[in-house]
């Protein structure tokens, strides 16, 4: 078999760390943009810290699911994957709302 | 009563009904397509009447298994409050683009007739599809059973002629948008959906051949299931919330475009072969185990992508929106989704763990949140700019009269469905430790954690909080009749330039 169950003992750490993992992906994410929305440095900071915390979960949720040989790359993937996509979508936000600001405004609904 | 009076009685309500039909019809605030699209939304909260009641049942014969016992036995209710369910969320969505067919395309439905044909046909074959389900609850299965009973597929277990008929109702369906998007304007949201339309209607024939050998079955049916599910009805809701989110907050086509086009790539990229996490226990190869736990563990990404866009939003737009409980419910779909979908999945995805929660409760806790969150807010979102409409586009902002209906509705819905995911959850915890890890996937084990106290007290509390779920149904249901009745203000203006600074 390519997978080893997680033990009884760690059936709650599995389940609640994973839970963790997207909670956190999610805090992460909304407190990167509010510090790019108010333009304030601790939620910054604070974004950081919830990364880390979500860095820990990822650890856990890797060691107690048997993570090893190429299933650790889902860790990594994990990890790159929610701390650089709050960045990309952002982004893509500005350039696309940053567009809309410069075209004349006409009401919704108008084909272009 | 005499027959002589019942069958009076029964002819006034017809009159009565066809009256109001015909008052209806003659609505000179809604279009041809408009008008199809009300049809399918009411029958669709008809049927959300039925899963609720039929839900109700369900939880009951848990917690008193002799309930109804072989009169209407569990199999049937559950089969009942599952279809109800799917077929509901169709009618939402059928009636959604219909809805704004017209507008999108800038022309008159092309074949509308043919269109108002096929809801007829459809609401009569659901009819009899459910009442066989009914009368006809035991029995052998046969080839003939299989075209005129029940096909036996979980969640999609209409008969064979019924199945051959939503297939055409859905070749019915395409050929309106299709050639009503041919005949007027094409935009990115006419080319998705049409798109979307044709991946809609042919995974529907994976389900519709019958294999001997149960994995090979399995393997196609799931085709169905998850890839309507996960990646066809995500971009159906997906272009529909693109045109309800220029309506509702006026935002500008080329934005919401822009990302449906990114969320269209999001969600095939990781929904497609998340489907292997389905592929785990039914007998396919083992590098199942990998595509789909990989897979899997990158489907929440867009949900996780969706709040830093809601967050954008909130910044620049101020939530200035001409609706008041539709932008409630779309805020609900945001959470439903994340939490149901994102979390409650996520939980429990990888092989690791799902070699013990897979069948339990717990799956059944995802699926309430996850339908209810990701699909179910989005319809009755929907509705209520409908229903603004067809009052004559009138206020729907603060200080509505009888607003306390659509709130009380709103918070009881959305408690009693999370209340019945954390009962759920509780449940499968319990089952997946009992059953699965401890007895080893016994019969002993099963009925060993049917019976487990746990178990027990939290089949209770998923009743009390089904009970609110109803109420809050029923209510909504109430609030959809009434609301803008007697309303004279017309609706708020919102424009780009007002939430654009």
């Amino acid at each position: 078999m390519l997978i080893e169950p997680v033990a009884l003992s760690d059936f709650f750490l599995s389940f609640f760390s994973a839970a963790l993992i997207i909670l956190l992906a999610t805090v992460y994410a909304a407190l990167y943009a509010w510090s790019k929305i108010s333009g304030r440095r601790a939620f910054g900071v604070a974004a950081w810290l919830i990364y880390a915390g979500l860095l820990i979960c990822v650890g856990v949720f890797s060691y107690v699911n048997h993570f090893n040989d190429y299933w650790l790359l889902l860790s990594l993937l994990m990890v790159l994957g929610y701390g650089w996509m709050p960045r990309l979508i952002w982004k893509l936000c500005a350039a696309t709302h940053d567009e809309d600001t410069h075209h004349s405004h006409q009401s919704g609904g108008h084909h272009d | 009563m005499t027959l002589q009076a019942y069958q009076e009685k029964t002819a006034a309500c017809w009159a009565g009904c066809k009256q109001t039909h015909a008052e209806f019809m003659a609505n000179p605030n809604l279009s041809g397509g408009q008008k199809l699209a009300v049809h399918y939304f009411t029958v669709a909260m008809v049927l959300f009447m039925a899963q609720l009641l039929f839900g109700l049942l369900a939880g009951l014969q848990f917690i008193f298994p002799s309930f109804l016992y072989e009169i209407l036995d569990f199999n049937v209710n559950r089969m009942v409050h599952i279809n109800a369910m799917v077929v509901w969320l169709l009618y939402g969505f059928l009636g959604s683009v219909y809805w704004f067919l017209e507008d999108e395309s800038g022309v008159e439905i092309v074949g509308l007739k043919w269109g108002q044909l096929a809801f007829w046909v459809l609401t009569g074959a659901v009819t009899i599809v459910v009442l066989v389900y009914l009368l006809i609850q035991i029995g052998s299965g046969t080839d003939t059973s299989l075209w005129l009973i029940n096909e036996g597929r979980e969640y999609i277990e209409a008969p064979r002629w019924a199945d051959i008929g939503i297939v055409v109702v859905m070749l019915t369906f395409f050929y309106n948008v299709a050639a009503t998007f041919s005949k007027g304007k094409w935009s990115g949201i006419a080319g998705v959906l049409t798109l979307d339309l044709v991946a809609l209607a042919g995974l529907y024939l994976a389900g519709m051949f019958y294999v001997t050998n149960i994995s090979v079955d399995q393997y196609w049916w799931w085709w169905v299931i998850h890839l309507w599910v996960e990646a066809t009805w995500e971009v159906l809701v997906g272009c529909i919330m693109a045109w309800s989110l220029m309506k509702l907050l006026g935002v500008r086509r080329k934005v919401v475009q822009t990302w449906l086009y990114i969320e269209v790539a999001l969600m095939f990229g990781s929904g497609i072969l998340g489907l292997g996490h389905h592929y785990f226990w039914i007998g396919t190869p083992e590098y199942w185990f990998t595509i789909g736990g990989f897979f899997s563990a990158l489907e929440p990404i867009p949900l996780v992508a969706m709040v830093v866009h809601s967050i954008y939003d909130a910044g620049a737009h101020k939530f200035k929106n001409s609706n008041h409980p539709a932008l409630a419910w779309i805020i609900a779909h945001a959470f439903g989704n994340f939490l149901g979908a994102g979390v409650w999945g996520f939980m429990h995805t990888l092989p690791q763990i799902n070699l013990y929660t897979h069948g339990t409760q717990w799956s059944a806790s995802h699926g309430h949140l996850a339908f209810f969150g990701a699909y179910a807010t989005i319809n009755i979102a929907f509705f209520y700019l409908a229903a603004q409409q067809a009052r004559g586009n009138v206020w729907m902002g603060g200080g509505l009269a009888n607003g306390w209906r659509w709130k009380t509705a709103a918070v009881l819905l959305n408690l009693g469905v999370m209340g019945m995911t954390v009962a759920l959850l509780i449940a499968g915890y319990e089952q997946s430790f009992i059953e699965r890890a401890v007895e080893g996937s016994t019969w002993a084990g099963y009925f060993a954690a049917q019976n487990h106290p746990w178990f027990m007290q939290a089949m209770i509390w998923r009743m009390v909080f089904g009970l609110m779920t109803a109420v809050g149904g029923g209510l909504l249901f109430w609030d959809l009749l009434e609301i803008g009745k007697g309303e004279q203000r017309p609706a708020a203006v919102i424009d780009s330039e007002a939430v654009n600074p």
